[in-house]
């Protein structure tokens, strides 16, 4: 379970999280929408031990993030949106490294990775030869997000996931993370892909500037907005300006 | 529950200790990364092998000093000086990528590593570069040194072991230098602190290699008296004291005190930076990766890449793309930390020569030193060009590929007038200043820099000459920074000596503006000859 209080987050004078309370129960598939610059990925990297928030408390399964952040590390997983990796390993060498830093047997490392590479339909050469500068960018969000999940945490954290992934691949993605959900995995799932969030989260949680400003199923928030659609309640809570009749115009003064 | 969270947390982790350097090791080898442009370039440290052959020879060529039979002690201090500095730079210039590379956050920051055992694995990471490259310095030396009066038969085993200790001293020092840094300076002051560190650390190893003509003016006989006070602050003398000790005649009380002063103090930067400083390390590089504040930025900063704007420079660059380019460039050189700390230090030098002038005004070096300063100038463009070639940021350079340009040309000259614009400019009024101040008799020795100036735009065309220039399209590689000063420097300096020579024959006979006449004529046409190379050049294909 996540338990967040008060969580504030402060670059200089600018503040990027603005004392967020959230609690999040065990087997929770939560999405985390947010316009560009929401202070999304922030919160999710301080709830990962990678920012110390300016102040507030974060704790995961009782760990505390600032007082205990390598007993949270080991607890959680994490998809960075960047999806930053070491591209002179391949994509096996990784895998093994990211398996040592959480001490699994080389023996069971290479069946998980198996698991993984038959899941994501990456084949054993592709794994073993390649650097994963000569991998595509769907196949290297494939090995981002088996690093993620290789050491079978309790808490997941995704943040855009489906970032070059092929129409399958995501598919399978997407099934895989309710099942991990069933199995009683907390999932935070960060994304701007509204209809993903809208299927496959149980609830969902809108921060805007800072601040959360909506926290609920989706039936729920169209209900106390008035919209018809997930990507509407968006527009509705995030933005002030009709979307639509400005892009209409951008299009027409492009074309002039 | 499984195996990660049943583990108890360790300081010093073995099994995550074992894991990050087999990796680093395996990155080291490879380049840290082979994309694209650089494809072609991984899995061979080209740099890497050009620097360890080149370190190889410079021991090659010193260590015969042996056979003129100098005592033990003087001997290994000559050595242990070439390493101190040769080493001490080299681990200077890469030690930014490697303690601090931002991007590696995204990779590693929400593993369970304790900071410990990250910060111990990046320190081995750069002590085995550091043995690689000290070991290549001393691998001849070491068996010449049984020459030495008084050697063991066991000398070179010792030397390696004693070797082995500046490479850890070195590499104590800068991880030390950089905890203490991380640890007292906030996020927004620490690329400044950290570039004008490693300034620093560039001119201490710089400044302490001048230990070496002066030993070799004083050791008249290559003897020395191992008791002078001088000797006691010197972390080559305390090494050199070890192979004195252990392989030399036997130990004496002075040489015993330098080698106990040296183990302690090693012992003691090691155990300060590894185990005093490395938890603020993690902290630290959790605030280098935070997105800087929005700070208004001071006027000084704001105003430089806009000084592309001042009708002068507007003349100067009026193709568009050149202007981009150079903007790009500046930006790059004042705002960019791996930047900054991968280019300043190898400017260092140009500091240092100057000031040792400033030290030794009596003597013909100093007088010499200014001098060699405006004529080591020439490789300024080069060494500037090619750190802005290289960059972390490396992938975005493919939009010059994908943009509807013929070839680099324009982007290279760019970058190249930044490169004159911002170093090389100001570096020839600061040496010209410290010049006209430092050196007797400076009306004489003043006219004697022309030949040395003359070649510089010309020289500036190097980089752009020798291959496809695209400014930021290589990853940083191991060795590479280190490898390029080095062979500059070597270039240069040979060039630059014969020329110099000539030039003050030319002065002494009475024809120095005659040589000054011809060399423009010829460095006219060669000049000529390399735009029409540089502009013939066509963008380069992924491969």
């Amino acid at each position: 379970m996540i338990q967040i209080r008060q969580l504030l987050k402060r670059y200089g004078d600018q503040e990027a999280v603005r004392g967020i309370d959230l609690e999040i129960p065990t087997g929770q598939l939560v999405g985390l929408l947010g316009p560009n610059g929401a202070g999304k990925s922030t919160t999710v990297k301080m709830l990962t031990g990678m920012l110390l928030p300016t102040s507030g408390t974060a704790e995961i399964f009782g760990f505390d993030v600032v007082r205990d952040p390598l007993n949270v590390k080991r607890i959680v997983g994490y998809v960075p949106e960047s999806g930053a990796l070491f591209e002179t390993l391949t994509g096996q060498e990784y895998l093994r490294l990211v398996a040592a830093l959480y001490h699994i047997a080389d023996d069971e490392a290479l069946t998980r990775i198996r698991r993984f590479a038959e899941f994501f339909e990456l084949s054993d050469e592709t794994l073993r030869d390649k650097p994963l500068s000569a991998y595509s960018k769907g196949m290297r969000q494939k090995i981002v997000i088996t690093a993620a999940l290789l050491h079978n945490p309790k808490v997941i954290f995704f943040d855009e996931p489906l970032n070059g992934l092929d129409a399958n691949a995501a598919l399978s993605f997407k099934t895989l993370i309710t099942s991990l959900a069933r199995d009683g995995k907390t999932i935070v799932y960060c994304s701007h892909i509204l209809d993903v969030v809208e299927r496959v989260c149980e609830r969902v949680v809108i921060i805007h500037e800072g601040r959360i400003v909506a926290d609920g199923t989706v039936a729920q928030l169209q209900e106390q907005t008035g919209e018809s659609s997930l990507e509407r309640v968006f527009n509705k809570l995030t933005s002030t300006q009709n979307l639509l009749a400005r892009a209409e115009d951008f299009a027409r003064a492009l074309a002039q | 529950m499984n195996a990660a969270t049943t583990t108890p947390i360790k300081d010093f982790d073995r099994v995550q200790l074992r894991a990050l350097l087999r990796t680093y090791f395996r990155m080291s080898l490879r380049g840290r990364a082979a994309r694209m442009m650089s494809r072609s370039r991984g899995g061979k440290p080209a740099a890497l092998i050009f620097l360890l052959i080149m370190y190889t020879f410079i021991g090659l060529t010193t260590g015969p000093m042996a056979l003129a039979h100098p005592d033990v002690f003087a001997y290994a201090l000559i050595m242990h000086v070439l390493t101190f500095f040769t080493v001490g730079m080299s681990i200077t210039s890469e030690s930014g990528d490697v303690l601090f590379n931002v991007s590696e956050n995204d990779v590693l920051g929400h593993r369970p590593i304790h900071p410990r055992t990250l910060l111990l694995a990046k320190s081995l990471n750069l002590l085995g570069y550091t043995f690689l490259l000290a070991f290549a310095i001393n691998l001849f030396p070491m068996f010449f040194g049984l020459s030495a009066k008084g050697a063991q038969p066991w000398f070179p085993l010792v030397h390696l072991i004693s070797v082995a200790g500046t490479g850890i001293f070195c590499a104590a020092a800068v991880v030390f230098v950089y905890g203490v840094i991380v640890r007292f300076v906030d996020r927004e002051k620490f690329d400044n602190f950290a570039t004008w560190s490693q300034v620093g650390m560039s001119v201490l190893f710089i400044g302490g290699y001048q230990l070496l003509p002066r030993l070799m003016e004083r050791m008249k006989g290559f003897n020395l008296h191992t008791a002078a006070p001088y000797l006691l602050p010197l972390p080559p003398a305390w090494f050199a004291a070890a192979d004195a000790v252990l392989a030399g005649p036997g130990p004496e009380p002075a040489t015993l005190l330098l080698m106990v002063i040296g183990i302690a103090v090693t012992a003691a930067l090691a155990y300060t930076a590894l185990g005093r400083l490395a938890p603020s390390y993690g902290e630290s590089l959790a605030r280098l990766s935070e997105a800087r504040a929005r700070r208004r930025p001071p006027a000084r900063r704001a105003a430089q890449p806009e000084r592309a704007l001042n009708p002068l420079l507007r003349a100067w660059l009026r193709d568009p793309l050149e202007r981009s380019a150079f903007r790009l460039a500046a930006v790059y050189m004042w705002r960019d930390r791996e930047m900054k700390m991968r280019l300043y230090p190898s400017l260092s030098m140009f500091i240092i020569f100057p000031l040792i002038g400033a030290f030794s005004r009596s003597s013909g070096f100093g007088r010499l030193a200014p001098l060699m300063t405006v004529w080591m100038l020439g490789m300024v463009p080069t060494t500037v060009l090619e750190a802005l070639r290289m960059s972390s940021h490396h992938a975005a350079a493919e939009l010059f590929l994908v943009a509807p340009l013929s070839g680099p040309a324009a982007l290279f000259d760019g970058v190249r007038k930044a490169a004159i614009y911002y170093i090389l400019i100001p570096c020839l009024l600061i040496s010209g200043t410290l010049m006209v101040l430092l050196v007797p008799n400076a009306a004489d020795w003043l006219p004697l820099t022309v030949p040395g100036l003359i070649p510089l735009p010309a020289l500036s065309l190097m980089s752009g000459v020798m291959s496809e220039y695209l400014p930021l399209s290589r990853p940083p590689m191991r060795g590479e920074q280190a490898a390029t000063n080095a062979g500059l420097m070597f270039g240069t300096m040979l060039t630059m000596a014969g020329l110099l020579g000539a030039a003050y024959l030319a002065q002494r006979s009475g024809w120095l503006w005659e040589l000054v006449g011809v060399e423009a004529m010829v460095i006219g046409v060669v000049y000529w000859a390399l735009r029409r190379v540089v502009k013939s050049r066509r963008m380069p294909r992924v491969a």
